[in-house]
Order: structure tokens, then sequence, then C-alpha cells
């Protein structure tokens, strides 16, 4: 009866050790898996401050004042990128901001990608390509712009 | 315009490509406007055709040197933003109340002595011609006034074209050149048109004294119209 007795005591010790280690193991995974997405976090509004992230932007840099030309470039190169790229720019991955640089929240952005004047600019991560005087020259033309467009955004994923 | 597009988009050598850029900056509403009045103020020395015409390349080379100037600066490392972004944004701004200050000193109604703009009743009555300083000084900075459109032609292509090796310094005078066509084309034509209607009159001084009187009054006028445009 004691050799009984003492063999499922060791049998609940044995069951007790399991659980614990269980216990720890699940807390050390807790633990691991919140530290990851704490990173992921923080690695992501690093991205969103410094702007350096795989999403593609679009910029489009202007004055208050603004020509028949300049308008034409907005509106088309908005409507291009729009039009090329429905589901990124639904996502949220691809975007277009016009800016205005008479306004100063707009002077801490311009001067980051070094813009002085009325541009069209495609950014992605650190690399930046200006398409201003492309887009400028098909400002009117729906077609001609999404080609520059498009060719923007290729030498920035590429 | 789009003529002049398809040109410059077809273009392989950099100095039509100026050319054509200097035509289009020129045609452009706001430095067409700003054209009509040095070619109103070129023209105030109707009794002298050869003054007029004169005064048209001494305009252009005022536009020459501030062009030229601007891309040399940037040429030597001058950040291309800060420059950009003070003409650019600045640039229109200053030109309503310059124009109208220069008519305001042409009508005498402001009188500050100052070399070109001395009182224009005085400078007929002693018969003294001014110099061609008011001249070129009005193409530097008329040149300096960059509207949204030319400020993009001028910063976002020429530039880039011109400051990429030593042998584009040239570009800005075609450019230049380009952009005072108009004003000097009109200078030949007033010189040798509306030259001899001046003389037809008996009293050339009165008719001179108005004549400038109507281009101070040009230039308040297109000063207001670029007020109106920037501050309403």
């Amino acid at each position: 009866m004691k050799k009984s007795n003492n063999y499922y005591q060791s049998i609940n010790n044995q069951k007790k050790r399991v659980m614990k280690q269980f216990v720890m193991l699940s807390a050390a995974l807790l633990i691991m898996v919140s530290s990851i997405s704490c990173n992921a976090q923080g690695t992501k509004k690093e991205v969103g401050q410094n702007g350096i992230s795989s999403n593609v932007s679009v910029y489009y840099f202007h004055f208050t004042r603004r020509c028949a030309t300049c308008m034409a470039v907005e509106e088309n190169a908005k409507k291009a990128v729009e039009a090329l790229y429905p589901e990124k720019v639904k996502s949220g991955e691809y975007s277009f901001t016009a800016l205005n640089l008479d306004e100063a929240s707009t002077k801490g952005i311009a001067d980051k990608l070094g813009v002085g004047g009325q541009t069209l600019l495609v950014v992605r991560g650190d690399k930046k390509i200006d398409i201003t005087s492309a887009a400028w020259l098909s400002a009117h033309d729906p077609d001609k712009m999404k080609v520059e467009i498009k060719s923007g955004i290729d030498k920035v994923l590429f | 315009m789009e003529f002049l597009r398809n040109i410059l988009e077809n273009s392989q050598y950099s100095v039509v490509t100026a050319l054509i850029l200097g035509l289009m900056t020129a045609i452009s509403p706001c430095p067409l406007a700003t054209n009509i009045t040095a070619i109103g103020f070129i023209s105030r020395d109707i009794d002298n055709k050869k003054r007029v015409f004169i005064n048209g390349l001494v305009y252009t080379l005022g536009r020459a040197i501030s062009y030229t100037g601007l891309a040399v600066i940037l040429f030597f490392g001058a950040s291309q933003m800060n420059i950009s972004r003070l003409f650019q944004g600045w640039g229109e701004k200053l030109l309503a109340p310059l124009l109208i200050i220069i008519g305001l000193l042409m009508l005498d109604v402001i009188k500050i002595r100052f070399p070109s703009f001395s009182g224009l009743s005085d400078k007929i009555e002693r018969k003294v011609k001014g110099s061609y300083w008011g001249t070129l000084l009005l193409g530097m900075l008329f040149a300096l006034a960059f509207c949204p459109y030319s400020g993009v032609l001028y910063f976002a292509i020429l530039i880039p074209m011109t400051v990429a090796s030593a042998n584009g310094l040239y570009l800005p005078v075609v450019f230049a050149i380009a952009t005072g066509l108009p004003v000097i084309i009109f200078a030949w034509f007033i010189a040798y048109a509306i030259g001899n209607v001046g003389k037809l009159y008996n009293h050339i001084k009165t008719f001179e004294l108005w004549f400038r009187r109507g281009v101070a009054v040009l230039f308040i006028i297109v000063g207001l119209y670029y007020a109106v445009l920037l501050f309403l």
C-alpha cells in the first residue's frame, strides 16, 4: 500500500514538473512573441518617422500661386498613380501627396528631400527620382504622364 | 506651345532645347506681361530709332546676365534648393511692388534721384539722355522674377543641363536671348514704325512726355495685375 502511495506521489511530482516546464516554456514563448511584435512596432514607427519604408510616395511640391500647367501636372500625376496601381493605392503602399511650399508645415519634408521649388518626386526609402521636367512636358497628356510616373516608380523599385 | 513642346522632346542638341525653353518662357502668360512692360519701357525714347533698338538688346543682355549669373552660382556648388526656393518663392511676389514703384518714379509721383529713372520732365527739358543702365537693370530684375511656369523651365530643365558640365554654361545665354526675342522684335518694329509716328507730331516733346506717362501707367497697371494675382 505504502509502495503504491509512493508510486502515485512520484507520478504527481512528475506531472507537476511537466506542467511547470510547460508554463515556463509558454511564458518564454509569450515574452519572445511580444518582444518580436514590439520590435516590429518600433521599426514600423521609425519607418513612418523617417520616411524610410518600402512604400512608394509620389510628392508634388508647389507654391500657393500656380500656373495652368502646374495644376494639370498635379491632376494628371495623381490620376496616373491611381490608375496604374489601384490596389496598392488602396492598401496605402503607394501614395500621391501634393504639398504647398508656402506652408510652414511643408518645410520639414521639403528640406529633407532637398526640394526648392515646384517638383514632382518619386520616393522610396532612400531612393528618390525627380521627374519634374518629364512631367511638365507631359502635363496635359494623361497617357504620357502615366508613362513618366511608371518609369519613375520603376526606377525607385529596382 | 504644343509645337514647341514637340520640338523640345525630340531635340538632340542642348542648344536647341535651351532656345525652345526660352521661347516657351517668353510666350507664357506671366513673362509675357513683364515683356510687354519692358517693350513700353525701352520704347520711351521713341524719337531715337537706333536707341530703341539698342534698348531691346540691352534689356536682353540684362536677362542673360541674371540667368547666367544664377547658373554660375549653382555650377560652383550653391544649394539649388535654397536658390530655387528664394527666387521661385519670392521673385514674383516682389514684382508687383517693384513695377508700381518704377511706374510712380516715372510719373514723378515719387521723387528720388536715381540715374535711370530721374524725373522725366527734367530729362526732356534738359535733353539729357539717360544711360542704358536702367534698361539693363530692368532686364536683370525681370529675369529674376520667376513665375510658376518659367521657374520650372529654368530650375528643373535648363539648370540640370547647364550645370552638368562647364561646357553647358553658355546655355542660359541662349535661353535669355530666346526669352528676350519678343522684346527685340518689338523694339525693332516700334523703332521703325512708332518712331515715325512720333516725328509726325509738331510738338514732339509733348508726344514723348505723354508716351512716357503712358508707359509709367502701364507699369502701374501690370504691377496691380500681379498684386491682384498674388495677394487677393
